[in-house]
């Protein structure tokens, strides 16, 4: 029901082409998720198994429509302040949104592709929104090129799937690909692999994360948060339903090249981000070694065959991680109002200048690199829990792994608020004065500050939600 | 019937597709290339059908919506080419190296 209303009212609000209304809007939208999560009974099913509302879907939709919510708080100064198209901004970023919400219900492949791509082709246009400006330009072209590049191997993975089994619904092709004991065959290996690719470029996991940093940087700040959240949860999401509802019997070997991605994809983001000195391109490479984290659970559940703790971790892992890199780019986009230098290192002694911004900065970036007790280290705990629970080897040097680019993060995470609160300020840099924080940056700022701190002193209450996400994999 | 060239001449087109984006360098051609792959799914997909003999005719529903966001993709596509070349005065994709590492 709540997806259904959603869906009507969401492409309505264009009409009014006012930022408060999506605002307000998108506000209002995240009750009947509520009311339905509070009345939850058994998993609603709908077009015969293609559509399904269950906790899982819920819990991720409440996520998408805050993260979403923030992303309209963050945007509205930022988009006031240049000369952008305003209602066509809103009504993107909504359509984004809804693609989101369908890829968590969707349980068929048209309606999972359909999804995806409602999800990333208004992306393409956002990311390129500073019309005259190169950068943005170039991260526009090369975001769209690899977008659609990976929304076409998606599909061709997609089709041999449909040829293979003759089904559209996951449970369907999975009961075909058993029964005909297909389900280690290379067709669908072959497929998986296609498909993993595509939802690869999604993601950022290594072998396909080249468009990441460029498209960051040069696309509006807030679109950027976006990105780096929602866009990549969406495709964690749609790689989450695939691997646990088709391709949990096919064997070891995709599992063992999740673990291979996940680990190279912590190194590489992490080794890059040690030597940048753009900010955003830092948090490109950060989220980067994030997605290495958010991926190691599920990449083990899948040798493991047991897809409810990973998907626990990782779901747990995605919810913390969207709030506090929203607050990471919030950071970002009010340290940047004060000085006009895109080289961090020029940045020194900000923090003096406007304290609160730099009291987030330590908060944000601490939690990003798991320091107790911030929301960070229990998302860090939970996957660190899943993969040595398994007691397999690859777990085992899976977590060894992570705990060394643990380390390697915290290098850079917290060499940022050393230079804005230790550093003097350099002298031939121009500042700009400008210490007034407009209030709905503020709103940003306090919303995902009290849920980075809460959910690090009280994780019981994240790992309630990851916990009855994972539920639904028993059904 | 057999399905066997179609399928072949699927996996052509795909492959084809793949090269035009690895070698061209022009970014309307690279556009069309990609079209090329989305075009080798909507030929498997039928094939498929025809084969299974699917009464529901799932994969050429799937082939139609395809062809539609096929078409919007194109059309987004596009616009940034032109942003691009009025910015740029060049559709040559070696050339937008303004980020690199």
């Amino acid at each position: 029901m709540a997806a259904i209303t959603l869906d009507i009212l969401l492409p309505r609000k264009f009409k009014f082409i006012i930022a408060m209304v999506s605002i307000l809007g998108s506000l209002f939208a995240f009750l009947p998720i509520i009311f339905q999560f509070a009345n939850y009974t058994t998993p609603e099913i709908m077009f015969e198994g293609s559509y399904v509302i269950d906790k899982f879907s819920l819990i991720l939709k409440g996520l998408f429509i805050l993260v979403t919510y923030l992303t309209f708080l963050l945007s509205v100064n930022f988009v006031e302040s240049d000369e952008y198209y305003q209602g066509e901004y809103y009504f993107l970023l909504l359509s984004s949104l809804l693609g989101a919400l369908v890829v968590t219900s969707s349980r068929d492949l048209l309606t999972m592709f359909i999804g995806i791509e409602l999800a990333s082709t208004p992306m393409f246009l956002l990311s390129g929104w500073k019309k005259g400006d190169q950068k943005s330009n170039e991260g526009s072209i090369k975001f769209f090129l690899l977008g659609v590049l990976s929304a076409s191997l998606i599909l061709y993975g997609f089709s041999l799937l449909y040829g293979v089994t003759g089904k559209l619904v996951f449970s369907d092709i999975a009961n075909i690909l058993i029964q005909q004991d297909l389900a280690q065959s290379p067709v669908a290996l072959l497929s998986a692999i296609l498909i993993l690719a595509g939802i690869g470029f999604k993601i950022s996991i290594v072998p396909f994360h080249s468009w990441a940093p460029d498209t960051y940087e040069g696309a509006p700040l807030p679109v950027t948060a976006y990105l780096s959240v929602s866009s990549k949860a969406t495709g964690f999401v749609a790689l989450i339903i695939l691997m646990s509802k088709i391709f949990f019997e096919s064997g070891d070997g995709l599992g063992i090249i999740l673990v291979f991605i996940s680990g190279i994809t912590m190194f590489v983001g992490n080794l890059s981000a040690l030597q940048q000195t753009n900010p955003v391109r830092l948090l490109a490479y950060s989220s980067i070694a994030q997605a290495g984290f958010i991926l190691a659970p599920i990449a083990v559940a899948n040798i493991t065959n047991n897809f409810e703790d990973g998907v626990y971790a990782s779901v747990t892992y995605l919810i913390i991680y969207a709030f506090m890199n929203i607050g990471a780019f919030l950071v970002i986009n009010l340290l940047q109002r004060n000085i006009d230098s895109e080289n961090m290192y020029d940045w020194g002694g900000l923090a003096k200048e406007t304290p609160l911004a730099g009291i987030f900065a330590v908060i944000f970036f601490f939690s990003l690199a798991g320091i107790p007790p911030l929301g960070g280290w229990f998302a860090k705990f939970v996957v660190f829990r899943s993969l040595l629970s398994t007691g397999e080897i690859f777990g085992l040097s899976l977590a060894i792994v992570g705990a060394i680019n643990a380390v390697i993060g915290l290098v850079y995470y917290s060499r940022i608020s050393k230079i804005i609160w230790m550093d003097s300020p350099k002298e031939d840099v121009q500042k700009t004065e400008n210490s007034i924080i407009p209030s709905p940056l503020k709103v940003v700022g306090f919303v995902s500050l009290i849920l980075t701190i809460v959910s690090g002193i009280f994780p019981g209450i994240f790992s309630n939600l990851g916990e009855a996400s994972s539920i639904f994999f028993n059904s | 019937m057999s399905i066997q060239p179609l399928l072949i001449a699927a996996a052509a087109l795909f492959s084809i597709g793949i090269y035009g984006i690895l070698v061209r360098r022009n970014a309307v051609m690279v556009l069309l290339s990609i079209e090329l792959i989305l075009n080798s799914v909507n030929i498997n997909f039928v094939a498929f059908n025809a084969m299974l003999s699917d009464v529901f005719l799932n994969g050429q529903i799937f082939s139609i919506f395809i062809i539609t966001i096929a078409a919007a993709e194109v059309g987004i596509g596009l616009a940034i080419v032109l942003m691009l070349f009025r910015n740029r005065e060049t559709a040559n994709i070696n050339e937008f190296d303004l980020m690199k590492w």
